[in-house]
């Protein structure tokens, strides 16, 4: 029984980290005000794209490098619609999402099932010291320590410094922070871009750590998953730690629990991360916590000339 | 419309005129054969399998095939699919995919002079055959070898879903294993996916931590595999041989070569003497399923191996003869008889030394 509860401590980090990293990517966006549906197809850019540089001989920095800088290509024109051009984030969103998808399943053909060096853990010697228990959940790759360390960061930049009050101004009143001299459109498209990198490491991190490889439609959903835990961690990054800690130790549970062949049956150990979600709601609706966190000016375009 | 009713009028009087309703397919010209995947060729797994039988046949017949990827379970788009090749003159269609049933039904009613083959179908006509392989042989054989090269006793497997031609899987790589190395069980689990690398991985992960020392994979990726082989534990292959990606700890492959079936069909096809059998399962007989090399086991034990294989192929030799016991004791098959076909399309259940629910 401990040995399972080590096991379920000690991959409940990397499962949680993806998640992570594109729910911050999209606090980011959403606290100037403009939602990213397209996170599904930019994880899957990043994550192919990564792929192929590690397959022809690019080391793990080039990959993540590359991936992110495709995912940020595909999120700067998500960016120039729904900012520049001000065309329904929704729509423009799911466009974005759709072509990631497309083309990451082109670029890809002829890269798939082909294992990848991708990123290991640290030296586990680095941890020998410490209890076997805290070893194990402090031994991860360091994208995985990169994504709890950034969210930290992100947290404290968004709510603790004065370009981050400015973009949670830009998503709150557009209007008001216009007249308080803070470039709307510059912070959105810096928002949008920020936001991009995080998604696109997110995809990064599920090919070259989760899979070690690439098929066609990999990313599976998890996308989606992060739009949702953006409301779910009511806009905060800190938050986000919490809720990508509950989701991924449901689902580091899971195959904890099929692999122990014990009698559970299937249905219900699938059904476990969307039972924690509803408790998390429940919880977070009985006590009221931060109630409207929704930044009033989200998916709003800004104009100056137009009237409010 | 009047004209294909007419058409289909002197279809039906040219039925009549031979006086056979089962009879053999008349093709409405040359073989033109014509393919249609579920996934991508690339996938490296089922789509993949299905296309090097595409280029065999190309091989053989000395023509182009054309095929198209990526069509879903939905029968509209997978009959606007099928017409499309229909109206640009192929006559043969293949494809793999138990979601296509209804579409290949409803196209070869209304196309009786074209052959419809799919693969893991589970409907038939006249002139559609749905045929699948018997994994459980290659299974059962995979089971030995992953018996001999265990040291923990513990196996473990990652599947799709848990449904029949799946469970069987299972249940005949535990029947294998324990045949060759009693006491060894079977850990199982479900992705609930036929393709998600990410979850795989972790699921082969977390069998390891609890002791398995043999993944065997189901699924069309190599992932699974991947962690076994940075963890120093013996891996067992599915679909295409994986050695390549794992080259230490590769005990061997359930292979399908669905061409050594698909190119004397449409040999028959073109001389007219082709007849549906329904839904049949090929085995190892026909070349359909085989087991990639055995590597990384004792010669001994290939042998062994080996000699069950030829046993199998004689038809002297099956898994599913007796005695055959569920999870919760039940005799599935007592000592003497033998599971029929049918049963195996209804198994619900998984046999004693398999550790992992199925529902």
């Amino acid at each position: 029984m401990s040995e399972l509860l080590s096991a379920w401590a000690a991959t409940t980090p990397a499962f949680a980290a993806p998640f992570l990293l594109a729910t911050i990517g999209l606090i980011i966006n959403e606290r100037a005000g403009v939602m990213n549906l397209g996170v599904e197809g930019i994880m899957a850019i990043a994550a192919v794209v990564a792929v192929i540089i590690n397959l022809s001989g690019g080391d793990v920095a080039l990959a993540i490098i590359g991936g992110v800088g495709a995912g940020v290509a595909l999120t700067a024109l998500f960016g120039f619609m729904a900012v520049v051009l001000r065309v329904e984030q929704v729509l423009a969103g799911l466009v974005t999402f759709a072509l990631g998808i497309g083309v990451s399943g082109y670029l890809g053909d002829g890269f798939q099932n082909q294992p990848v060096a991708g990123i290991s853990p640290l030296p586990a010697a680095w941890f020998a010291r410490l209890p076997t228990f805290a070893a194990g959940i402090l031994d991860q790759d360091f994208l995985t320590w990169f994504a709890f360390i950034a969210a930290v960061i992100v947290w404290f930049v968004l709510t603790r410094t004065g370009p981050g009050l400015r973009l949670r101004a830009v998503g709150e009143d557009a209007p008001a922070a216009d007249a308080a001299g803070v470039p709307v459109m510059a912070y959105r498209m810096g928002a949008v871009l920020t936001g991009g990198v995080f998604c696109a490491l997110a995809g990064c991190h599920l090919s070259l750590i989760g899979a070690h490889l690439w098929v066609d439609g990999m990313v599976a959903g998890r996308g989606w998953i992060a739009v949702a835990m953006v409301t779910l961690s009511r806009w905060s990054a800190l938050r986000a730690i919490a809720a990508a800690l509950l989701f991924g130790a449901v689902e580091a549970l899971v195959p904890q629990l099929l692999s122990s062949g014990m009698n559970v049956p299937v249905y219900f150990i699938e059904m476990s991360p969307y039972l924690a979600t509803l408790a998390y709601l429940l919880i977070a609706g009985l006590f009221q916590t931060g109630a409207d966190a929704r930044p009033a000016d989200l998916t709003r375009p800004y104009l100056r000339e137009e009237r409010r | 419309m009047k004209l294909k009713n007419l058409a289909a009028c002197a279809s039906f009087l040219a039925i009549c005129a031979t006086g056979v309703a089962h009879a053999q397919v008349k093709l409405s010209g040359k073989p033109k054969i014509a393919f249609i995947f579920f996934g991508t060729t690339n996938d490296g797994g089922w789509a993949d399998a299905q296309n090097a039988a595409r280029l065999s046949l190309m091989k053989a017949y000395d023509q182009r095939i054309p095929f198209v990827e990526n069509v879903p379970e939905v029968t509209e788009k997978v009959e606007q699919a099928i017409d499309l090749f229909i109206n640009h003159g192929d006559n043969i269609i293949i494809a793999g995919s138990y979601g296509y049933s209804d579409a290949f039904t409803a196209e070869a009613k209304a196309h009786p002079n074209s052959a419809f083959i799919n693969i893991a179908g589970i409907s038939s006509a006249p002139n559609l055959e749905s045929f699948y392989a018997k994994t459980y042989q290659g299974w059962y054989l995979a089971g030995m070898a992953a018996g001999y090269a265990t040291k923990t006793k513990t196996l473990g497997m990652i599947e799709a879903f848990p449904i029949p031609n799946v469970l069987w899987d299972v249940n005949s790589f535990a029947l294998g294993a324990e045949a060759a190395n009693p006491g060894t069980v079977v850990k199982v689990a479900y992705i609930n996916a036929w393709s998600d690398p990410v979850k795989e991985a972790q699921i082969s992960a977390a069998m390891i931590g609890q002791g398995a020392d043999v993944i065997a994979t189901d699924m069309d990726t190599d992932a699974a595999l991947l962690v076994a082989e940075k963890a120093g534990k013996y891996s067992v292959g599915y679909q295409v041989n994986m050695a390549k990606s794992v080259p230490n700890g590769i005990l061997t492959s359930v292979i399908f070569h669905w061409g050594k079936k698909l190119v004397p069909m449409v040999k028959e096809m073109a001389s007219g003497t082709w007849k549906s059998s329904g839904t049949p399962l090929y085995g190892m007989k026909s070349g359909v399923v085989v087991d990639a090399p055995f590597e990384h086991i004792p010669a001994a034990d290939i042998s062994k191996i080996e000699a069950v294989k030829a046993k199998m192929i004689a038809g002297t030799f099956s898994p599913w003869m007796g005695p055959i016991v569920d999870q919760s004791g039940k005799v599935e098959a007592a000592t003497g008889t033998r599971i029929s076909q049918d049963d195996l399309w209804n198994m619900d259940y998984l046999v004693a030394n398999v550790k992992g629910s199925m529902k």
